[in-house]
């Protein structure tokens, strides 16, 4: 992580990484024509190349999301084609892992499917993010129209100081500045509740996509336990398969589990310092010292700020 | 899910796809000129396995797909890393709030990007690992070749010259070329189940790493917006000074903990089983220890039925 907490400065190692050494970089990381795809360069520099230069860093985060949206999807599809390889590479083995690796097959292909539909719900964030671009779009002509008129008045206040066009243009400057405070005001508001409103649906639906993630690799796990490994000696037949209806089982409980999935159930939950040192400073000895209306007032201060910072 | 759960036959619809609408089909979604995969991976899907032993064939293809996939997730990092900038750079430009809201949120999206990127080396083990089946494979095919050369010789002599005394000499080798094949089977049974375990057991490991932070990730973000003042304005009013630079800073920290401490044994997400309801009872720990001692005995039946069916 950041140890200086912003992206804005130089990075330092973490703990971690100077503890528990990682496993070696991966073989398969591309060394030689550079890790983005060229339509990805290219779209990230077409974006935003026109346009108001307000919306400008925006709209290139909006067309950098679009790649991103772009390598998930091609993962999504490998998956895919991964887990009907692994069905089919196991269906000329002999008959456990033939029907283990069937139904690992399943399971990795509905990781596949989740991640599609992620990306639909990523999508909507993303369009989101799109409104705050098109007001700072809007914004831009208005700070311009006030900006134009304030140089037109200095300069005609400088070139011809009794001209009646200053008044008028003074009184096109009010009106200017008016609508600039709107303007303003809009953008200040609509930016801050896209943002929440975008981020919010984003991270509930990485929360939902995870869950469902962790719960398919837990039943993965479980279907291996079906898978018997123990040595034979040459000569011996490995004794007879009959994990059918224990495999099918656990297809059925995964599909189930992922079916009923709700945020009610989810089970990760982040842990907050701050959401615990609210609780510590409303202290029951102090309270008890005050008057009655004042207790009642901090205690739904209290109330009303864990519920802000609780998630 | 497929309905069959076989990945074999055709796909069922699903009740949940038919209860709940799903939101429409992403705008960005490809595929539609020219395909989906990139050349570089459908070059190396077809070319896999196309030289080799048949016998490892469909595993060393299987192989290579893996590939596909880790280079697509590590796209995919790379991606999150530079979406994460470019927020954070956005952010800069605005006001005091949003630049210190954007720029942390920033700080964890890229966390995701650097966890996916060690995800990939893990999920090269896992492949690394089934490279060792697809090897094994590879090396049984020539010991099923020479016996089956040897069977087809003496058939062939039988028929020609029944009083060859090459016959014996072949039958002689037959028996030898069958032991040494009873072996490479046995030992194919074994290493394909053993190392097929130990690569989906790390790789399904890495996964529920990977997705439990991911989570958590999440739920510090959502902390972190809950730092953003949303409410309007009036044209001409002043927002509030934003004082939740401690606060921010401290959901970074309390998440760079969370993800340091993570440990498998504190995984959070655990599957229902049917079959093991049993195990998930808790044990009272006033019970008396005759009731305990007969549990213990019964759960280690079930477990020998399980694991080792008879």
């Amino acid at each position: 992580m950041h140890r200086t907490y912003s992206l804005r400065s130089q990075r330092a190692p973490t703990a971690a990484q100077l503890q528990s050494p990682p496993p070696p970089p991966s073989s398969t990381k591309s060394k030689f024509f550079g890790k983005g795809s060229i339509s990805h360069s290219f779209r990230k520099s077409a974006a935003g190349a026109l346009g108001p230069e307000l919306s400008r860093k925006l709209a290139q985060l909006i067309k950098m999301e679009k790649n991103l949206m772009r390598s998930i999807e091609i993962t999504a599809g490998e998956r895919k084609e991964v887990a009907k390889q692994l069905s089919l590479w196991g269906e000329g083995n002999d008959d456990d892992i033939s029907d283990i690796t069937d139904k690992l097959g399943v399971l990795i292909y509905e990781v596949g499917e989740l991640e599609d539909q992620f990306i639909d719900r990523y999508d909507q964030y993303r369009i989101t993010l799109k409104s705050i671009r098109d007001i700072e779009g809007s914004v831009q002509p208005s700070r311009e129209r006030k900006q134009k008129i304030t140089d037109q008045i200095a300069y005609l206040k400088y070139k011809d100081p009794q001209s009646p066009k200053i008044n008028v243009l003074e009184q096109e400057l009010v009106r200017a500045e008016a609508e600039s405070l709107v303007a303003e005001a809009q953008l200040s508001n609509i930016t801050r509740e896209k943002l929440k409103t975008a981020f919010n649906y984003q991270f509930d639906s990485i929360r939902e996509h995870s869950e469902k993630i962790a719960l398919i690799a837990g039943y993965g796990k479980a279907l291996l336990e079906l898978l018997d490994e123990s040595p034979v000696t040459p000569g011996e037949t490995r004794p007879a398969y009959d994990g059918y209806e224990a495999s099918k089982q656990i297809i059925i409980d995964a599909e189930n589990a992922l079916a009923s999935w709700t945020f009610d159930s989810a089970v990760v939950r982040p842990t907050l310092s701050l959401a615990a040192h609210e609780d510590d400073e409303y202290d029951v000895d102090e309270l008890a010292e005050e008057t009655e209306n004042l207790q009642v007032t901090e205690q739904e201060w209290a109330e009303e700020h864990e519920a802000k910072v609780a998630v | 899910m497929h309905r069959t759960y076989s990945l074999r036959s055709q796909k069922a619809p699903t009740a949940a796809q038919l209860q709940s609408p799903p939101p429409p089909p992403s705008s960005t979604k490809s595929g539609k000129f020219f395909g989906k995969a990139s050349i570089g991976s459908s070059i190396r899907k077809s070319v896999a396995g196309a030289t080799g032993p048949e016998l490892s064939r469909k595993l060393t293809q299987y192989i290579k797909m893996e590939k596909n996939v880790m280079r697509a997730i590590e796209l995919t990092a790379k991606e999150r890393r530079e979406v994460a900038k470019q927020l954070s750079a956005w952010g800069e430009g605005n006001d005091d709030d949003v630049s210190d809201v954007t720029d942390k949120l920033g700080v964890l999206l890229y966390e995701i990007g650097e966890l996916e990127d060690q995800y990939v080396d893990k999920y090269d083990q896992y492949r690394i690992t089934l490279k060792t089946i697809r090897n094994i494979e590879a090396s049984v095919q020539p010991s099923r070749d020479r016996k089956q050369k040897i069977t087809d010789e003496i058939a062939h002599l039988k028929y020609k010259d029944p009083q060859s005394p090459k016959i014996p000499v072949l039958e002689q080798e037959l028996v030898r070329a069958e032991a040494e094949s009873l072996v490479a089977e046995a030992q194919l049974s074994n290493i394909t189940r053993e190392q097929l375990k130990a690569a989906y057991n790390y790789q399904f490991d890495a996964t529920r790493e990977l997705a439990e932070k991911y989570a958590l990730i999440a739920g510090y973000g959502k902390a972190l917006l809950e730092l953003l003042d949303d409410s309007a304005v009036t044209p001409g009013e002043t927002r509030p000074a934003y004082d939740g630079y401690e606060a921010s800073k401290q959901i970074i920290i309390d998440a760079e903990n969370a993800l340091a401490t993570w440990t498998l044994d504190a995984a959070a997400v655990k599957p229902t089983l049917s079959l093991h309801q049993e195990y998930d009872e808790e044990v009272d720990p006033e019970e008396e220890e005759g009731l305990a001692a007969e549990e213990e005995f019964a759960k280690h039946d079930e477990d020998e039925e399980l694991a080792a069916p008879k």
